[in-house]
């Protein structure tokens, strides 16, 4: 008891038990339910309900990916997966995934906890689609962008799940402590979420840029080349999601949008990079928070 | 090699007076090889019975039974033979099954080996005397034993994960297509839908081509394709789209173009008698048959010798 190193262990034993078994959110499992059991569901309707799910989401991918002895590219459209699995697969897969259940003893704590979750996961997701359609990635390259989005902080969930009440006090630590998350994740769990991430994504047999977005958006000096432009693209849209869904919580005025993107180098460095205007991405934003509010509806997340 | 039908329907057994020249038993077809000891069964529907009753009479005083079992996929009537399959009750059987599963924690020794569980059968799997090894596929090269026939395998469209079959040996091969409807963009396409989506649209329909040429050229130049064709094309544009089955019409259409020298149209519909059967093969497979390519309905006994 209280050895560091037992307690590292410790920690790695109960995320790696988790990961086995991982289940929905229950932030999203009411709809994809009600879509998945329903016969007469379209698979335009499927598509979106998974595509809001980042969960789901990766369980279709491994399910894809896992499918071949040796696929030359890697499946990271959900469109091409539901055509090459069927209707029916997906659904299924869907149904047994809600059956593993959501959660656990501090319930309300943790809804709310990944209802933000949740909503972060979205809205990089739009903006990491925005930003790659503004930046000239051909459009039916952008969904990738949207998927990056959607899952970069999928690491997130098991510490959010196994270590509910340390999760809540590295918060305040962050605010406090002027600490980054990642710092405050690993002094408390001796992983960050990048690291969880990254079992994840071996787990989900993910490759290429999905996988180093997971892994490397907080350290771009570590994504390897091939993908350094799709994962800063993912790293930006994390951050511009911040501000976005702190501008929809707190109903701000829009200037401090601007200011915020101001203060952030690594955004500054984009924008000048890719020639973007300050106008082009408050633009952007309108686009993204109206998006954000109509997943919000589809998925019957009231506001708030 | 030897091809030898013990089962061709579809569905659900149906036997009787209006299915005796075609047979009612449900999928089940035997492949021996003319040098090779070597037995490979495709699927386990009701005709694996006769089968298993042949090789006690014909294999078992030769010695042991060793053979092996690929499953095309692990819908009831590709399966429902399996605890009539007498060879595994001796203890000397070594039965390996092969096929795909949808999902990792469903194995194919439970989906396969539960039918034998009491509720449903008075021998349970865990009774058995015979060694039997599941392993699961996927799609690609299979490499089960050290000789020269090749196996490859591809994804269809079926309601469930499905596979077909690519056996090669000394220059022929004998593919099986079913479970299988023709892949389908099945997101919306008019944009005055309200879920019309134009890049899922678009990549939609790129996808079912892309899996329907990668599916031609599966089967490209087979000496005997085996294909899913349950309805005719009338049926299925009606009510059967999205069940995982093809028309006749497509079958014919589509195996003509990619060489192929005979086609078993298989997977009947259990509604279907022996006259409905024969008027179809006035109807469809003479008119297409060609001296390159023989089309006709498989049925349950035939033999065909490649």
């Amino acid at each position: 008891m209280g050895n560091p190193q037992n307690k590292k262990e410790g920690h790695l034993h109960t995320i790696q038990e988790y990961l086995i078994k991982m289940p929905s959110l229950s932030t999203t499992i009411t709809k994809v339910l009600s879509v998945c059991n329903d016969p007469n569901t379209s698979a335009n309707e499927l598509n979106k309900v998974v595509s809001l799910d980042p969960v789901l989401t990766g369980n279709i991918l491994k399910l894809i990916n896992s499918a071949y002895y040796s696929l030359r590219n890697q499946v990271t459209s959900l469109t091409q997966a539901i055509i090459m699995l069927g209707l029916n697969t997906i659904k299924n897969l869907a149904l047994s995934t809600a059956a593993l259940g959501t959660l656990t003893p501090k319930k309300s704590l943790q809804n709310n906890t990944m209802d933000i979750f949740w909503t972060h996961c979205i809205s990089t997701g739009v903006w990491a689609k925005a930003l790659a359609l503004e930046t000239g990635i051909i459009k039916s390259q952008c969904e990738e962008y949207f998927v990056a989005g959607l899952l970069h902080d999928i690491g997130k969930i098991p510490l959010i799940h196994c270590f509910p009440d340390e999760y809540m006090e590295i918060g305040a630590d962050i605010i406090e402590k002027s600490l980054s998350r990642n710092t405050a994740e690993k002094a408390a769990f001796d992983m960050d979420h990048e690291e969880t991430g990254k079992l994840i994504a071996q787990k989900w047999k993910l490759e290429g840029a999905i996988f180093q977005a997971i892994c490397t958006h907080h350290h771009l000096q570590k994504t390897d080349d091939e993908s350094h432009d799709f994962v800063e693209r993912v790293a930006v849209a994390d951050i511009l999601s911040r501000i976005t869904i702190h501008d929809l919580e707190e109903d701000s005025v829009e200037d401090i949008f601007v200011e915020t993107i101001l203060e952030n180098s690594l955004v500054k460095t984009f924008l000048k990079k890719h020639k973007l205007a300050l106008s082009t991405l408050k633009s952007l934003e309108e686009t993204t928070r109206t998006e954000i509010e109509n997943a919000k509806l589809f998925m019957l997340i009231a506001k708030g | 090699m030897k091809i030898k039908f013990w089962g061709v329907r579809g569905s659900i057994p149906c036997p009787g007076p209006e299915t005796v020249k075609y047979g009612g038993n449900t999928p089940c077809i035997e492949i021996r090889f003319n040098d090779i000891e070597r037995q490979i069964i495709i699927d386990a529907g009701s005709g694996i019975r006769e089968l298993g009753n042949d090789m006690m009479v014909n294999d078992l005083p030769k010695g042991p039974i060793h053979t092996e079992l690929f499953l095309t996929h692990t819908h009831w009537d590709h399966i429902t033979g399996f605890p009539f399959f007498t060879p595994i009750y001796l203890k000397d059987t070594k039965l390996k099954v092969y096929g795909p599963v949808s999902f990792e924690n469903d194995t194919l020794k439970d989906i396969i080996g539960n039918q034998m569980s009491y509720q449903y059968f008075p021998i349970r799997q865990i009774e058995l005397a015979s060694q039997i090894d599941y392993i699961e596929l996927k799609e690609g090269q299979v490499k089960t034993k050290d000789d020269n026939i090749s196996i490859t395998t591809k994804w269809l469209n079926h309601p469930v994960l499905c596979l077909g079959y690519r056996f090669e040996y000394q220059d022929k091969a004998v593919c099986t297509l079913y479970d299988s409807e023709p892949f389908q963009n099945i997101f919306s396409t008019g944009p005055r839908d309200p879920s019309y989506d134009e890049t899922m649209a678009l990549e939609g329909e790129k996808t079912a081509q892309m899996q329907n040429k990668l599916l031609e050229n599966f089967f490209k130049d087979a000496d005997l394709v085996i294909r899913d064709a349950q309805y005719t094309e009338e049926e299925y544009k009606a009510s059967k789209k999205g069940w995982g089955h093809t028309s006749m019409e497509y079958a014919i259409e589509s195996t003509k173009k990619a060489g192929v020298k005979r086609l078993a149209l298989f997977h009947h519909e259990p509604t279907y008698s022996d006259k409905k059967l024969d008027e179809l093969t006035e109807k469809l497979c003479k008119p297409h048959t060609t001296k390159n390519m023989e089309i006709f309905f498989a049925k349950e006994g035939m033999e065909i010798n490649l």
